[in-house]
């Protein structure tokens, strides 16, 4: 699924990635409760490799920090992600890996709702059900060459490229 | 009238989510079956409830869900490894037979009111139905292949009054189905629902029907015309935030109660006005849990035996056992 023939955007425009979050003091302090917030959320999913570039999704800017939302109290993450063309068919296998990425790092108690950006996508509604439905994520994550795309597309890029 | 809704057991013991639950006829078994591909059925004693057994070797991916035949000797269980596999009590739960033919994942299964047939359901789009022509050998022979579905099948539950089974699924739609006398054909098509329908559910009278959905609804169907032209009577929204993954309606009580991804489970209760013979009907929130487990919840049973007894289970591992109040 990741090595097409053809590169179906060619010659995709590439974005300046935020710079490292500075660590506080009041977040080395135990003490301190500390919900996780947008920031966190889009530090997990922003060195996520796109399917077919060896760019991130940040650099790529499939995902933004703005388009992450934290409810703490509720418990609900919601991320919106662009693909770079409306009929790019990575879309699924792309939200696929946020979706995992963020099932892998965030408490099981948060709902994960991760969505197309409006008008983004062709298929956006197929694609958003697709990933809505917990029982096809969850078949998807069972099959094993499907699991292999995406923990491709999950390995941290300084290890993509020893490889 | 609000009722209480108490907390009577937790059973602890699968390692991954739960994905179904179901009683056996008496009441005295529950199974339970997960993604961590077992299947665990539990009883209880004079010290409480317990696993009694664990069917572990029937299944390489998860079971997706389970079913005991109306004589309670048998169970089916349905796997996303595109099998359904038949156990036998009789054999101390031996694996008597797997049933292969699905393209990929095994939805649902379900038993007709006599035993004869089980139908299956897949994310193939097909349900199929398997008539079991020799109980002592336990062999089973498709009767039929419906492909009336277009998208994949969450689910099938056969009326409890005759041979007629109801499906639904990711298409958004329920789906009935019936032996002509000739052949199995599909006939009405339940349509209202606006996103994936994950279960259905018969009341005692098998005249009517409940649905849930991704949409956060739950519509109550009745044959206004019969055979087979359904009517939408009562849709219940605004109750659930999240998906509605299971719902179940008691043939004891009347009660319907709701699986809900917001973690919360539900009942209903019909108000009495309605009868249930009107072209409208009317269901009250009586009961909620707002946390009844640390994760989705995704599935209701109600015990057959005891009223009000209601088992759930959740993607936290665990299965829970609820008793309803002031009945």
């Amino acid at each position: 699924m990741a090595a097409t023939d053809r590169l179906e955007n060619v010659n995709p425009q590439i974005f300046c990635t935020a710079t490292q979050r500075p660590v506080t003091s009041s977040e080395l302090d135990d003490e301190v409760a500390d919900p996780i917030d947008a920031r966190e959320v889009f530090d997990l999913i922003r060195d996520i490799n796109d399917p077919e570039h060896p760019l991130t999704l940040e650099q790529l800017n499939v995902v933004e920090e703005r388009l992450v939302e934290v409810d703490p109290e509720v418990g609900r993450v919601q991320v919106y992600f662009t693909p770079t063309i409306p009929h790019c068919s990575m879309a699924t296998l792309i939200g696929l890996s946020i979706k995992v990425k963020l099932e892998r790092s965030l408490p099981a108690r948060f709902k994960l709702d991760v969505l197309i950006s409006p008008g983004s996508h062709a298929s956006e509604r197929a694609v958003n059900k697709q990933l809505a439905d917990k029982e096809r994520v969850a078949a998807a994550t069972e099959n094993g060459r499907l699991l292999e795309v995406v923990n491709q597309c999950l390995v941290p890029p300084s290890s993509a490229e020893g490889a | 009238m609000s009722r209480s809704l108490e907390p009577v057991a937790t059973l602890s013991g699968h390692t991954d989510r739960v994905w179904q639950v179901a009683w056996d006829p008496t009441g005295r078994t529950l199974a339970s079956c997960s993604a961590d591909r077992s299947v665990r059925l539990w009883a209880a004693d004079a010290a409480g409830w317990k696993c009694a057994t664990v069917l572990t070797d029937g299944h390489e991916r998860t079971v997706r869900a389970v079913a005991f035949s109306p004589s309670g000797r048998l169970l089916a269980s349905a796997s996303f490894d595109a099998t359904a596999a038949v156990w036998d009590r009789e054999q101390t739960w031996e694996c008597a037979a797997t049933l292969e033919g699905h393209e990929s994942e095994v939805k649902a299964v379900a038993w007709s009111r006599s035993g004869r047939f089980l139908a299956t359901c897949s994310r193939d789009k097909s349900v199929w139905l398997w008539e079991l022509t020799d109980e002592r050998e336990l062999d089973f022979e498709c009767a039929a292949v419906l492909m009336s579905h277009t998208q994949d099948v969450k689910r099938v539950a056969w009326s409890p009054t005759e041979d007629r089974l109801a499906s639904c699924g990711y298409d958004d739609t329920v789906r009935l189905h019936h032996d002509d006398g000739d052949d199995w054909t599909s006939g009405a098509v339940l349509k209202g629902h606006t996103s994936t329908v994950w279960a259905v559910a018969w009341d005692a009278t098998g005249r009517r029907l409940a649905s849930c959905s991704d949409d956060g609804t739950v519509r109550v169907w009745r044959e206004t015309q019969p055979p087979d032209a359904w009517t939408c009577v009562c849709t219940l929204s605004g109750h659930h935030p999240r998906p509605v993954y299971d719902l179940a309606w008691c043939p004891l009580t009347g009660l319907l109660a709701t699986a809900c991804g917001d973690d919360g489970l539900r009942v209903f209760a019909e108000e009495p006005a309605a009868g249930g013979d009107g072209d409208e009907a009317a269901f009250t929130l009586v009961a909620t849990v707002a946390r009844a487990h640390e994760q989705d919840v995704n599935a209701v049973s109600w015990s057959p035996t005891e009223r009000g007894l209601l088992a759930s289970a959740g993607d936290d591992g665990l299965v829970r056992l609820w008793q309803v109040g002031e009945l």
